[in-house]
């Protein structure tokens, strides 16, 4: 049992590889595969945001804005200039990194709760110029007529966006599974937990927290784009900044910092809701009560909380170790 | 025009100054923006126009129904909400304000509807010097708000509770030690900044002759951009801040359009931010 757990934690990527190409064989209605497509898109959103935050300790409230930014550069650059969804989702990725650097290197010396209050000026900005400049946005009518996806000849399925986004979802996990192991992980780790100890050891605290949160906006910003060629229709009210809260939720929920929390806090709070749609009305209290309960619950996020849990349950014998991994 | 766009934008501005207080007042004692501030005081708003509308309350009484009870909720909240993770990292209460921001908005929401309600409540004279209008709002609004700014000054300075508010913002542990209490001193905070927010929205609520759920939310994020213009933790920094952004917003409405404009506030913080993250009057600390 023991053996069992450790590999699943292991090998957790492989896990949700393999759960993800196996769940569109599965399930065959058009609204499961909507909303196991929107569970893709929030968990790199998710994985994406726990580079800046969970890693480095830079808090994002406008993480959906980067992903609006990618998909409007797709709609506008496949609208506009009639360009196919390879470029448009390198474009997409390009353009939002752009628009991270912007926004990150003059704030990235602000700290906590200062970088929350710029990057949600920030969210209401971008979406106040995607309403009001018309000629390039369409303003709050949005752009229409997105083409879908194609790769040659080939034309994208609804379930074949879902294998689009599991392939990000993976190579964003890969990523930040690689980053932990490495020195650029470290330093990230070293950041968050203490800047001026990380700067006397060496660690270049400007390159670190730019990069991250670069890497962080451009990974955001192709999710966008498959979201955009996906849905055909984008407008403002497409990423809102209730959006974003809902994204940073999921990575503190699911354990800011681990490699699978805060995917499985996506999931969770990508399902729930449309689980408990007969209650739509009282949707937003349900997500503020998981906000507020979960946190307190826990400051640690849910997942690891219920990881050491388990892992209790296989060993009981053994002090929980597992709290002292971030 | 200018001269009108002044008077406007001083209205608005002492307004955004009241909510910003309390912006700057839980900022000074617990070192985090309340995203729910604007949603906890919108709620005083709202009780005063259902005690005026439907339980056929006089108008004083029907606001002082308001403010009492948003601040119990006010203070409810940050017994349940902040009190258990005060210590933790700052982006859980962050998180955990956002999540109150949710639900009371959407309770607002369920309980008097989504539809904005009439809130017409005082008979409203205007007079007119030399083409600007001034009406009796105008005036009530900045008698109202004056004397409450000078109260909170006088509040702070010169009374023992005052005193408990500024020794805990300049060290919490400290101030325990020293015998305050310092789980009664915050939730004080928190009692005054929520009073403080429902009779801005209230007078909000009068000065648009309306309330509507996402009132609390758009004039929310301008009072903190407002408080952090000023100084997040500082007083005056917060009453002039939120002056200061009422009066920018309106002549940004002027000479810029009037869809720009909700921007402006977003844009003026970021730019503080930047280049001088204390604000104009700032400290880390609710003082001088």
């Amino acid at each position: 049992m023991k053996k069992v757990y450790g590999l699943l934690k292991r090998h957790s990527i492989i896990v949700i590889a393999v759960l993800g190409i196996l769940a569109p064989l599965v399930i065959r209605n058009t609204y499961h595969v909507h909303i196991i497509l929107m569970c893709m898109m929030f968990g790199i959103l998710a994985s994406s945001l726990n580079i800046a935050v969970g890693m480095t300790g830079l808090s994002n409230l406008a993480h959906a804005t980067f992903f609006g930014i990618g998909a409007y550069a797709a709609a506008i650059l496949n609208t506009r200039y009639g360009l196919p969804f390879y470029l448009t989702f390198f474009a997409g990725g390009l353009v939002a990194m752009v628009f991270g650097f912007i926004l990150g290197a003059p704030t990235l010396r602000l700290k906590g709760v200062f970088l929350a209050l710029v990057t949600t000026g920030f969210g209401q900005v971008v979406r106040i110029i995607e309403l009001n400049w018309v000629s390039l946005t369409n303003g709050p009518m949005g752009i229409s007529g997105i083409d879908a996806a194609e790769i040659g000849s080939y034309s994208f399925s609804t379930v074949s966006y879902i294998y689009y986004g599991l392939a990000l979802l993976i190579l964003c996990m890969y990523m930040s599974k690689r980053l932990m192991g490495t020195r650029v992980g470290r330093a990230l780790f070293a950041i968050k937990y203490d800047e001026t100890v990380a700067r006397s050891l060496g660690v270049n605290i400007t390159f670190y927290k730019v990069g991250a949160y670069v890497l962080s906006a451009c990974m955001a910003g192709m999710a966008g784009t498959i979201f955009a060629h996906y849905v055909s229709f984008i407008s403002p009210d497409t990423f809102t900044v209730a959006d974003s809260t809902t994204v940073l939720c999921m990575v503190i929920l699911g354990g800011a910092g681990s490699l699978l929390g805060p995917v499985i806090g996506a999931f969770i709070l990508t399902i729930a809701p449309e689980i408990f749609r007969f209650a739509q009305t009282y949707r937003m209290i349900f997500i503020g009560a998981v906000m507020v309960i979960g946190v307190i619950a826990n400051e640690r996020g849910w997942v690891p909380m219920l990881t050491s849990k388990i892992r209790g349950l296989f060993h009981r014998k053994q002090t929980s170790e597992e709290g002292g991994k971030a | 025009m200018i001269a009108q766009q002044l008077i406007n934008g001083l209205t608005l501005g002492v307004l955004y100054a009241l909510l910003a207080l309390g912006y700057t007042l839980i900022f000074g004692t617990l070192s985090f923006i309340n995203f729910a501030h604007g949603e906890v005081s919108l709620l005083g708003a709202y009780l005063a126009w259902f005690a005026i509308a439907r339980m056929g309350f006089a108008v004083i009484p029907a606001c002082i129904f308001g403010i009492i009870i948003t601040s119990v909720v006010g203070v409810i909240i940050e017994r349940v909400g902040y009190k258990p993770i005060r210590t933790a990292p700052k982006l859980a209460m962050i998180t955990v304000s956002v999540g109150f921001s949710y639900i009371v908005q959407t309770a607002i929401q369920l309980i008097f509807g989504t539809q904005p309600h009439e809130f017409k409540v005082i008979s409203v004279a205007s007079w007119n010097f030399a083409g600007i209008t001034i009406n009796s709002i105008h005036i009530l609004v900045l008698i109202v708000s004056i004397i409450l700014m000078v109260s909170l000054q006088l509040f702070i300075h010169y009374t023992k509770s005052g005193r408990s508010i500024r020794a805990i913002s300049m060290d919490q542990d400290t101030a325990g030690l020293m015998g305050i209490n310092v789980n009664a001193t915050i939730s004080l905070t928190f009692a005054i900044g929520s009073a403080l927010g429902a009779v801005s929205s209230i007078l909000m609520g009068m000065y648009y002759a309306q309330v509507y759920p996402m009132m609390g939310t758009s004039i929310g994020n301008k009072a903190f951009a407002a408080a952090v213009l000023g100084g997040s933790g500082s007083i005056p920094g917060a009453m002039l801040g939120g002056i200061m952004m009422g009066l920018i917003e309106s002549i940004a409405g002027t000479v810029l359009n009037t869809q720009v404009r909700e921007g402006v506030a977003f844009v003026v913080m970021i730019l503080i931010l930047i280049f001088k993250p204390s604000g104009i009057l700032g400290k880390e600390v609710v003082k001088d």
